[in-house]
């Protein structure tokens, strides 16, 4: 049995400490946390900076679950799956150049931002989140963000073509993403109210994926209501049905 | 300016940037916007059941709004 739980430790990138970390440790990437303690050229705690990232790496400890097809090599093999933290901060960094291309392209005066929190997070199947901040970004957003989803979707395949995976990556503009999925959880949970006292189905306007998604999430562990979508392309909505 | 803004996406996207050619054309309420990627890279452009073209014509509104024209895209094959 290896005594060693935790180790910390600094290379040039977040990546090849991770992998002399699961070396020292005998452990695959699958039975650690990982936390970045500082990225290469941030400023350490008395105000230094290195070109060298600081990671903590922590045994589990229960093993992970069982999933298929979850060895390194397989991992990373797949266009579509969760990103290492290395993946992360790399996506992070591609991503906001790219975007800061296109708002230029698009005649925008606007910045990006990383979100760092939606870099360094565990949570492996959260997007890495970039912020769009500047005058007169309405037209970004569009109705129902519908400007915002197509910026997004040509941002990601402009990242994968770099990174050679899917990168998940979220745009945002001034807080709108938020703002709309708390709008969007309470519509459901209000609907979910009138169904389960009138005992009937209620119909959303039609929404995009993502959204639907939302409304979907926010319904699905109420067992006085089930929720389906109906329709095609533009035209799919969401249905909420009392249980039987 | 828009031209530019098709010619940085449609790069961006194809394996083949050398062959993207982008040529504009007035019309009566705009402009369209002809696009010739590799026959290879109609795909990477298109998307399946063109789902990326879709996402790349929003993008080119978006710009156009900017601009107050009305712009089209077309997506030719070289």
């Amino acid at each position: 049995m290896n005594s060693i739980r935790s180790v910390e430790i600094s290379a040039t990138t977040v990546d090849e400490a991770i992998d002399l970390a699961l070396d020292q440790l005998g452990l695959s990437i699958d039975d650690v946390e990982v936390e970045v303690l500082r990225q290469p050229d941030e400023p350490d705690e008395h105000g230094f900076v290195t070109d060298e990232a600081l990671i903590s790496v922590s045994a589990r400890s229960a093993p992970a679950p069982q999933r298929p097809a979850r060895g390194r090599g397989a991992q990373r093999s797949g266009s579509r799956r969760e990103l290492t933290p290395g993946e992360r901060m790399h996506v992070s960094q591609v991503g906001q150049e790219a975007l800061s291309d296109l708002l230029h392209h698009l005649g925008l005066i606007a910045s990006s931002r990383v979100d760092p929190a939606s870099v360094t997070t565990t949570q492996t199947d959260a997007p890495v989140v970039l912020e769009v901040e500047g005058e007169d970004l309405g037209v970004l957003i569009g109705k129902r963000g519908e400007n915002l989803d197509a910026l997004q979707y040509i941002l990601n395949l402009m990242v994968q073509k770099w990174v050679g995976i899917w990168p998940n990556v979220s745009v945002d503009v001034a807080g709108y993403r938020a703002r709309r999925e708390e709008v969007l959880e309470q519509l459901a949970k209000r609907m979910v109210r009138r169904v389960v006292e009138t005992q009937q189905p209620f119909t959303f306007e039609p929404m995009p994926p993502r959204e639907r998604r939302i409304v979907h999430l926010a319904i699905q562990d109420d067992d006085r209501v089930v929720t389906e979508s109906l329709g095609e392309g533009d035209e799919r909505r969401v249905v909420i049905y009392p249980a039987e | 300016m828009l031209e530019d803004l098709v010619e940085f996406v449609a790069k961006s996207l194809v394996e083949n940037p050398d062959a993207v050619v982008v040529e504009s054309e007035e019309t009566g309420r705009g402009v369209t916007y002809y696009l010739t990627v590799d026959p290879k890279d109609m795909g990477k452009v298109i998307g399946r059941q063109g789902k990326i073209a879709r996402a790349f014509r929003t993008l080119l509104s978006v710009a156009a709004t900017r601009e107050g024209v009305r712009a089209n895209l077309e997506i030719r094959e070289a």
